[in-house]
């Protein structure tokens, strides 16, 4: 956690999520409702996950970002009594999970990476049969209420198989919400999602977590951990690469604001490589990154009259994926990692 | 328990919306009742099953036999000299058997009439066979006999004739507890190994190790299940077996209980090989290997007397021949001893099996 570098910018951030907090209910001084630690989990030689520690806290959305391969689902299926670690420890509610997952099991939620509904069960059949495994008796406008939660009261005559992806996911979100659990885990929610699909479930999960819930994400799109993160946990190759909110990662691995000068005249790189400026041509246009210390303001009024010929001028703010490249190297497109 | 409701419900669900499980539950075999019936109820078998015990032990004993064997039309069997025949032919279940007294040839030697005694069921079509075939042998065999002035006419050597069952049994009988032994092997071998590896390689059982639900309970309720699903196959069976071919069988705890550990035990095989299997073909391909000769080869659709010495081996090595012959000896001969000691093998094996899927089967990832 940054804490001296801008202590303005920080204060912003702590009141949001103050702001946050206090709009759910949760408070910060609550203590870690998952503390990993030191966790292992070795296919011999591969080492799918390799000595991660880290806390969640009650009431935040928890995002592990990484391409595929990184590790995410391993660590996750771990939490949630799927696999077994290697070495390490993992404590949910207090509880050492490796030991006695059962115990918490009725307070968690999950929606697997790869989830498939019961192909033959029509979404309100589903949700019922899972109110049954988790003892609860549910009334039909219980059932509705979920049904309505993830968007599916029009498909409730239709099996399953029948159901698009992004009904599927959001079916499987139903589910994992049954038990009214305090804890999510949703390993790629939003994965193979059209746009609309996922704007739709992110504020889902925005809803959820303003009720009060707490969501380990793990994805692969940035954007979704920008938007959604209270926490960002960065993964590759199995090892923690950085972890801290979206903003200050941002912040500190962003690398600063840029201004694109849009159709500049020929001769005008040199200029504003004059002005110690780094430059980069980007088709007509000339993006300036600023660098540190260096105040928007200040740059423009230099730029606006340094007599160089452009048609308009665009800040650029730096994004979790400026940072990601920063940190790891290169971008994700489509799950994988690209230099 | 609700846990398990739920579960029963919802795989119930699941179960009747895929149209090859209410195929093989419901529709195949009455489909098999129906084909077998119309072929069986009318026809006989080439050679049918003859277990003889010969008291007598001598050259014209021996003679006799050979006589009957050249026929064509009956299978000798041996039955020991020092068993009880009528135990014997309780204990396994025999619609027939023949018993040459002691005696034998040092009676018709002398000139003085002699019996051999010919017990079966007159109701079973192939009673007729044996009785000619039996007859054919005596009329041979006393003309053959090496006696100069015959004071016994018009034969020495006869044959008298004892009734063993009394009930009133047609051969379409015989089908009915082969055809809910194989109702039961298809459903839960057949049907429970590929939904089993469609939960493995779909994720349902990971999905499922995130609730509450525990693996026993599930396998518990998939065994409620199927008692719930074969209870309403087999009344559709009978009801139809009664309605078109008036079968007449017995309902008896036995039997209920037969069907209940074969329920188990082919429904542990199923989960065995949905285990072992990477997917729900595969899974399918496996059940299938192993389902399909043992349906042909336990004695579900002829007696295990009539098929070759070498196949009756393979056929007591197959669990199915246990539940078939079970359930036959309780519903329609009335040998509940015979039919406990299927059940024990029956049981031995739904343990064995049972233990083997519990530990391969796996709901957490490696």
């Amino acid at each position: 956690m940054p804490s001296t570098q801008l202590p303005c910018y920080n204060t912003v951030i702590l009141k949001y999520t103050l702001s946050l907090s206090a709009k759910r209910g949760v408070s910060l001084s609550n203590k870690p409702i998952i503390t990993v630690t030191d966790l292992k989990k070795h296919y011999g030689d591969i080492k799918a996950v390799d000595g991660v520690s880290f806390e969640v806290s009650p009431g935040e959305i928890f995002s592990c970002l990484g391409p595929n391969g990184a590790g995410k689902t391993t660590t996750v299926e771990m939490m949630e009594g799927l696999r077994t670690p290697t070495s390490g420890s993992i404590k949910i509610f207090g509880v050492d999970v490796t030991q006695d997952y059962a115990s918490i099991r009725h307070r968690v939620g999950v929606l697997p990476q790869d989830f498939e509904p019961f192909d033959r069960l029509k979404a309100p059949e589903a949700i019922a049969y899972f109110g049954g495994l988790f003892n609860k008796k549910m009334t039909k406008q219980d059932v509705n209420k979920l049904i309505d939660a993830v968007a599916l009261e029009h498909r409730t005559d239709s099996v399953a198989m029948k159901l698009s992806g992004g009904e599927k996911r959001r079916l499987g979100l139903a589910l994992a919400l049954v038990g009214e659990p305090e804890l999510l885990f949703l390993d790629e929610p939003t994965t193979g999602l059209d746009a609309q699909a996922r704007r739709g479930l992110w504020r889902l999960l925005e809803g959820l977590r303003d009720e009060g819930k707490t969501i380990f994400l793990t994805t692969h799109y940035l954007d979704e951990a920008e938007k959604l993160s209270d926490d960002v946990f960065v993964m590759h190759k199995g090892k923690e690469i950085a972890r801290a909110p979206p903003l200050d990662l941002v912040e500190q691995h962003g690398g600063g604001v840029s201004i694109l000068l849009r159709d500049y005249a020929e001769d005008s790189t040199e200029k504003v490589e004059a002005m110690g400026f780094a430059v980069e041509r980007v088709r007509n246009d000339v993006k300036v990154n600023l660098g540190e210390g260096v105040l928007v303001r200040e740059a423009i009024r230099r730029l606006d009259t340094s007599g160089i010929q452009f048609r308009d001028l665009i800040t650029i703010e730096p994004t979790l994926e400026d940072a990601f490249i920063s940190l790891v190297g290169g971008t994700i497109i489509g799950g994988e990692l690209k230099k | 328990m609700s846990r398990i409701i739920a579960d029963v419900k919802a795989f119930a669900l699941q179960y009747m919306r895929n149209p090859v499980g209410a195929f093989f539950a419901l529709v195949f075999p009455i489909i098999l009742l129906l084909v077998f019936g119309a072929v069986f109820s009318q026809s006989e078998s080439p050679e049918v099953p003859l277990p003889v015990q010969d008291l007598d032990g001598t050259d014209l004993s021996n003679q006799f036999l050979e006589i009957m064997n050249q026929a064509g039309t009956v299978e000798i069997s041996t039955i020991s000299p020092t068993a009880d025949i009528d135990d014997h032919i309780r204990d396994n279940s025999l619609s027939a058997a023949l018993v040459i007294p002691a005696g034998f040839e040092a009676t018709a030697v002398s000139n003085t009439s002699v019996d051999v005694i010919l017990y079966g069921d007159q109701t079973v079509s192939s009673y007729g066979i044996i009785v000619s075939t039996v007859g054919a042998a005596v009329e041979v065999l006393d003309k053959n006999l090496p006696i100069d002035n015959r004071t016994v006419p018009p034969q020495v050597v006869g044959m008298e004739t004892r009734d063993i069952v009394t009930e009133d049994f047609v051969f379409i009988d015989f089908f009915l507890p082969g055809i809910i032994a194989l109702a039961v092997m298809l459903n839960c071998l057949m049907i429970l190994s590929a939904v089993s590896a469609e939960y493995k390689s779909k994720g349902y059982f990971k999905l499922l190790n995130t609730t509450p639900l525990k693996k026993s309970e599930w396998i518990l309720a998939k065994f409620i299940w199927y008692l719930i699903i074969m209870s309403f196959s087999i009344l559709l069976m009978l009801a139809i077996g009664i309605g078109a071919f008036g079968v007449k069988v017995s309902i008896t705890p036995l039997a209920f209980a037969l069907v209940v550990a074969g329920i188990w035990l082919f429904s542990s095989m199923g989960l065995l090989i949905g285990a072992w299997a990477k997917d729900s073909d595969s899974a399918a391909a496996v059940a299938n290997a192993v389902g399909f000769p043992m349906m042909f080869l336990s004695g579900l659709f002829w007696q295990l007397e009539m098929m070759p010495e070498a196949v009756q081996t393979i056929a007591y090595a197959l669990p199915l021949t246990y539940l078939g012959e079970g359930l036959r000896a309780t519903m329609i001969y009335g040998n509940d001893s015979g039919a406990l000691i299927d059940l024990a093998v029956v049981l031995v094996l739904a343990v064995v099996f049972f233990i083997a899927a519990s530990k391969l089967m796996s709901w957490k990832e490696k």
